[in-house]
């Protein structure tokens, strides 16, 4: 048996633009942490090597600071080779970062970049079979293409790839999608033994045979990532197999979609957002919809602004976002106005009501809410 | 507020009064200043405001003037719903009661009543209102400074509109600086929203930058593995190419030898051709050489005869040279022999002419010797005597004189006689007489005569002045005379006369002389005229013997004259004569000489041809003994058909060739290296630009470039969303002060026009019908129209400002006070500016403001209220 530690998608070097301030460091810093992580767990657990499986980097561009910082991580754990495999984001053309300087200077002994499709032996007995990537558009499937070059041997073999599978890809033209039902065939026909796949976030089991897995990322990096913040320690050999999930990422991303009428639902939102963990660490997004009063437009906003200071972000869908501020009479009444004053405020209400002028209507009577000091 | 009753006691001067003013209307309350009609608001002000326990320094000034009492004030008034009666003392027994009538009643004392008052004031009574429509005696005359907002809302109330709370006016300020946050104040953009809008397009440009360069790497990326994947391409093309070549130069080899051989049967061919044009420039000189021996021959022959024929000529023109040369020489002798004759004959002349000349000039120097010897005793006589007729006539006029100054003289001098009655010596003038008996000396006395009988008597006769002065006359006259004389040393006229005749003559002789000698001197002088005298006498007298005999010498200058011109004729046609031949010889010897020269000529080139003959045979001869004509026509023959033969051998060659297509063969092979070299050539490239790209990514790839797009993204998401929330905010703003703008300005206009309506109303009264005000944004009178004519407010003479800003007043009380509502106006002694034609109208304008609310005067001039139809008077008691 075999026992090693399959991972990927690490995309280091991405950026969030909804994080803003420290929030991003503390985020880049949690990347580079969970490749320590990573390494005591391979250390910890015996695993006698770690495959990254494409996208170790967001993209061949990264700064020189990205590539030490990552490489010091790795070298922390001396006794476990890291095999990285060039990925889309990061694919070994002319300009990929497995070949800048930085990376060809600095590159520790335990790290391995799987430059080309022939097999690699790992441990006696094992073998790798890369398919890197060496172009940013494919236009063939890698995975099968390096497989097609395999001769019979008495190995294990794990194939290392990157991309998404064919079965349930939304796009079926695309060549580089990697055909499953091959890989079923050439695993049930013993010539491989277990697929290592990257490229989809979430930890998935793909297929049949339970020896087809994407790792998903380790940390995660955006929403509807659905199981996403695990590794695999997989343990085979040609009849068994046993792959275990381990949570290690420590951030979350969470997007909810709240309907806002009354009051209650605000209770609700501000509860529901008091609950969150980890806030610090914690990005959430949210879709918000209905119609609310100047009152709790008011009260929406201190709530927002007050979380977002907590959480790590806290974004408002845009794109998702239906909620409409209608001064309602006890709004407008409790300005207190009388003479042109109220003339003003009751021709804005109707401006409120519809029309293209409405959305500015109803900004300019929550603006005389304000200035008015009746919300505060 | 209406004000009912005012009680004043120990306030000031005033004892006690109490003045009731009716609800609507014009009171008009008259009191000496010292009485206090001005105490009337003061103690309002008092009894509002302070408390009873207060003793600063204004409540200090109410005591009474006299006696020691605690000045007391009691009003009533109604404000709003509320009627009350309020009572203040101070200092002494200081007290507050306040009893409230309406609408409920209360009874206060104290601060409590004070607090009361306050708040009800607070409630009902607007007091910037109650300030501006009070106008007091001595403050500058002019338009009351309502507050905008307070007159506003009143006037708003008054026109219909509902209570404006008075935060609504902090609101709008907010509202405008909200506004101003975010646009500037004509409206434009605020330079903070345009610097955010500057840094989106910033952070959008920094984005669009780097993502050029991201696309570069990946454009570079993808074209270094394109190259890569020609490299293979085009090493085959290579190495095919190099394959032809092999294959084509093997087949082109095959060619080489027929082209060697082509080469040589040309070479032997162009040999054989040299050869014979050799052997044919042999013959052609040959032939060249007996031509020139024919033609060297036939020149000589030529020139030959041309020298004969040019002999006879030449001897002709030598002969006629001789000839001429001769002839010459004859005429210039008898040329010679006349000019001889010509000098002779001239020279004749001459002598004759001197001759003649002589004899004249001898007679001229026997004439100026005469005259010179006629002008030297002219000058003697002229010299000896001075006498001219100039003086003749003075001493003839002197004579004259003294004649006439004697008989004058004697006409005035007395006459003396003395007798002498015996023989006596006496003396006459000092001069001795002796007188014997009756002897009688008589003088004419013209000065003094005295006579001295010595011892016996003195007698002196002195002539009177008369004869004094004509004595002296007498005696100038005579001495004038005498001088005159004297100057011609002359005694007479007579003598004179004569002398001046002589003296006459002797000029006349003189200038005679002078003449004779300038005429016959002409230019020259006397010595001159001597020498040249004696060289013509010298020369004339030696002529004839120096002369030769003949011819004779010719009678007279005349013959003289007629022979030279004689022997000039002979001489000068001995010239023409002489000219003539000389020419004629002189075109002998040209045409001689030139003969000569051209024989010479001919005799040398015949010369050269002979030489130029003997040559070419020579020539032609040993030509033909080292290689005979004969054996030259052979070689040449033989030769010809050398080439003939060498020439179809080579086209054979050449033939054989053409039939291998040699020039296709080299196409194709030169092609195949051409496309060879290419492929070498453009796989280097495709190396060169791999390399450069791998370099360039290299460098490229180090920067962080995609970190750098995420945080300008990042950076561009944050600043889009930040101004896009700005964007929205400054809309709202700027919708909102529109919005409440637009609303302000109406519910303005709204209550802006009864205003205006009701100043121009009272202000007709007092100025006529044509009279209108233009308001501006303070509420205040900008302008003023009256018969068409419009004028700023400050234009206006201080008398008509005064009288608009009661009119003001009094529209804005009769518009706000209606019900109660508003305040009194105070007049306290307004309008000293006006005249009293106006202090009528404006007595006719008070009284009907005074129907619609409450107006107070306070006046210590009572005429100048007069006029105020309906207003009550009420009097302060002294």
């Amino acid at each position: 048996m075999v026992k090693f530690l399959h991972t990927a998608d690490w995309q280091l070097g991405m950026t969030r633009h909804f994080l803003a301030g420290e929030a991003q460091p503390r985020f880049d810093g949690a990347r580079i942490d969970v490749i320590r992580t990573i390494g005591a767990l391979a250390e910890n657990e015996g695993c006698s090597f770690v495959v990254v499986c494409g996208d170790v980097f967001e993209s061949n561009q990264v700064s020189r600071q990205v590539i030490l910082r990552a490489f010091e991580a790795m070298s922390a754990a001396t006794q476990v080779p890291f095999y990285l495999l060039p990925g889309n984001h990061d694919p070994l053309d002319a300009s990929s970062v497995y070949k800048s300087p930085t990376f060809t200077e600095h590159k520790p002994d335990n790290v391995v970049v799987l430059e080309d499709p022939n097999p690699v032996d790992v441990v006696s007995g094992v073998e790798l079979v890369p398919a890197p990537w060496f172009t940013k558009r494919p236009l063939t499937d890698l995975v099968a293409d390096a497989c097609d070059l395999l001769e019979d041997a008495d190995a294990v073999r794990i194939v290392v790839g990157h991309g998404a599978v064919d079965t349930l890809s939304p796009d079926k033209s695309n060549p580089a999608l990697i055909s499953l039902s091959s890989l079923e065939e050439r695993i049930d026909t013993g010539q491989i033994h277990y697929v290592a796949l990257g490229d989809r976030h979430s930890t998935t089991d793909k297929g049949r045979t339970g020896r087809v897995w994407y790792s998903g990322a380790p940390e995660p990096t955006d929403y509807g990532e659905i199981n996403p913040g695990n590794v695999l320690v997989v343990e085979l050999n040609a009849e068994q197999i046993q792959v275990q999930e381990r949570p290690i990422g420590d951030w979350r991303f969470l997007s909810g979609e709240r309907e806002l009428t009354s009051d209650e639902d605000l209770d609700n939102l501000e509860e529901w957002l008091g609950s969150v963990d980890s806030k610090e660490r914690t990005i959430v997004k949210l879709a918000l919809i209905g119609q609310v009063s100047l009152a709790q437009k008011a009260r929406l906003d201190r709530l927002l602004e007050h979380h977002s200071d907590l959480l790590a972000a806290l974004e408002t869908w845009e794109r998702r976002s239906e909620l409409v501020v209608v001064p309602d009479d006890t709004d407008l009444d409790k300005l207190e106005l009388s003479g042109f004053a109220r003339e003003a405020v009751d021709e804005l209400s109707g401006l409120a009501e519809s029309g293209n002028q409405a959305e500015a209507a109803r900004d300019a009577l929550a603006l005389l809410h304000r200035l008015a000091g009746v919300d505060s | 507020m209406r004000l009912h009753r005012v009680r004043l006691k120990n306030y000031r001067g005033v004892v006690d009064s109490d003045v009731e003013f009716p609800v609507e209307g014009v009171t008009v309350v008259e009191g000496d200043n010292e009485v206090g009609k001005s105490c009337i608001p003061e103690a309002l002000e008092m009894i509002l405001n302070r408390l009873d326990s207060s003793s600063k320094q204004p409540l200090k000034a109410i005591r009474p003037v006299h006696h020691d009492a605690g000045p007391e004030v009691e009003v009533e008034i109604s404000s709003g719903g509320y009627r009350f009666k309020y009572f203040k003392r101070w200092y002494r027994k200081p007290e507050t009661t306040l009893e409230v009538i309406a609408p409920q009643r209360e009874q206060l004392t104290g601060r409590e009543a004070h607090e009361r008052v306050e708040a009800i004031l607070e409630e009902t009574l607007d007091q910037d209102l109650w300030k501006a429509l009070a106008i007091e005696q001595g403050a500058e005359p002019g338009l009351p400074k309502f507050g905008v907002p307070s007159l506003g809302k009143a006037l708003d109330l008054a026109a219909g509109g509902t209570q404006v709370a008075s935060s609504d006016d902090a609101l709008w300020d907010r509202i405008c600086a909200e506004r101003l946050r975010y646009w500037t104040g004509t409206g434009r953009e605020s330079q903070e929203r345009k610097s955010l809008a500057n840094r989106v397009d910033q952070a959008q440009g920094k984005i669009d930058d780097l993502d050029a360069q991201l696309r570069a790497i990946e454009d570079d990326a993808a074209e270094a593995s394109r190259l890569a994947g020609q490299e293979g391409d085009l090493a085959f093309q290579r190495d095919e190419a190099a394959e032809a070549v092999s294959t084509l130069s093997k087949q082109w080899e095959a060619t080489e030898s027929l082209r060697h051989q082509i080469e040589r049967l040309d070479s032997d061919h162009d040999i054989a051709q040299a050869q014979l044009e050799v052997i044919d420039g042999n013959m052609q000189r040959r032939r060249e050489l007996v031509d020139a021996v024919r033609d060297r021959g036939r020149e000589l022959a030529s020139l030959e005869e041309k020298v004969e024929q040019a002999a006879p000529g030449l001897a002709l023109a030598v002969q006629q040279s001789e000839e001429a040369t001769k002839a010459l020489r004859a005429a210039q002798d008898a040329l010679r022999t006349a000019q001889d004759k010509l000098r002779l004959a001239n020279d004749d002349r001459d002598y004759r002419r001197n001759q003649i000349e002589k004899d004249q000039l001898y007679e001229r120097h026997e004439r100026v010797l005469g005259a010179q010897k006629d002008l030297r005793i002219a000058e003697a006589v002229l010299d000896s005597s001075q006498v001219d007729d100039e003086l003749v006539d003075q001493i003839e006029q002197a004579g004259l004189e003294e004649t006439r100054a004697k008989i004058a003289l004697e006409a005035s001098a007395a006459s003396v006689e003395a007798t002498a009655l015996s023989d006596l010596s006496v003396l006459i003038d000092g001069q001795d007489f002796t007188m014997g008996t009756n002897a009688v000396q008589r003088a004419h006395v013209t000065k003094e005569w005295e006579l001295v009988v010595p011892d016996i008597v003195q007698v002196r006769v002195l002539a009177g002045h008369e004869s004094q002065d004509s004595a002296t006359d007498f005696e100038t006259a005579q001495q004038e005379h005498a001088r005159l004389c004297a100057l011609g040393g002359v005694g007479s006229l007579a003598e004179a006369r004569q002398k001046a005749d002589e003296r006459r003559e002797a000029e006349r002789s003189r200038d005679d002389s002078v003449k004779t000698i300038q005429e016959n001197l002409r230019d020259l002088t006397l010595e001159g005229l001597a020498q040249k005298l004696e060289g013509l006498i010298k020369r004339v007298s030696s002529y004839p013997a120096d002369r030769q005999q003949a011819p004779p010498l010719p009678e007279d200058l005349d013959e003289a004259k007629r022979v030279v011109s004689s022997v000039e004729n002979d001489a000068s046609e001995c010239q023409d004569e002489a000219d003539r031949c000389e020419s004629t010889a002189e075109t002998a010897a040209k045409a001689s000489k030139q003969a000569e020269v051209g024989a010479a000529l001919q005799a040398e080139k015949l010369k050269n041809a002979r030489d130029a003959k003997t040559q070419a045979e020579q020539k032609l001869e040993e030509e033909r003994h080292n290689q005979p004509d004969r054996d030259l026509n052979e070689a040449l023959s033989a030769k010809e058909t050398a080439v003939q033969n060498a020439a179809t051998a080579l086209q054979q060659a050449e033939s054989d060739l053409r039939a291998q297509d040699p020039d296709t063969l080299k196409a194709k092979l030169d092609n195949a290296g051409d496309v060879k070299v290419k492929a070498e050539d453009a796989l280097r490239t495709n190396q060169g630009r791999r390399r450069d790209l791998r370099v360039k990514l290299e460098a490229r790839g180090e920067s962080g470039l995609h970190s750098r797009l995420n945080d300008a993204k990042s950076e561009h998401q944050h600043l889009t969303r930040e101004y896009q929330r700005i964007e929205s905010r400054a809309q709202a703003a700027h919708l909102l002060h529109q919005t409440f703008e637009r609303h302000r300005q109406e519910a303005r206009q709204r209550y802006i026009a009864p205003f205006k309506e009701q100043i121009e109303q009272l202000g007709r009264i007092v100025f006529g019908p044509t009279f209108e005000v233009e308001l501006d944004g303070d509420l205040r009178v900008a302008q003023r129209t009256l018969d068409g004519k419009t004028l700023d407010i400050e234009q206006l003479s201080v008398g008509a400002r005064e009288q608009l800003g009661v009119i003001c007043r009094l529209a804005c009380a009769s518009i706000v006070s209606p019900e109660g509502g508003g305040a009194p106006v105070v007049i306290d002694d307004a309008l000293g500016w006006s005249d009293p034609t106006r202090l009528q109208s404006m007595g006719a304008a008070i009284a009907a403001a005074g129907r619609d609310c409450q107006v107070i005067v306070l006046t210590c001039t009572p005429g100048r209220y007069a006029h105020i139809g309906n207003a009550k008077v009420v009097r302060l008691p002294a």
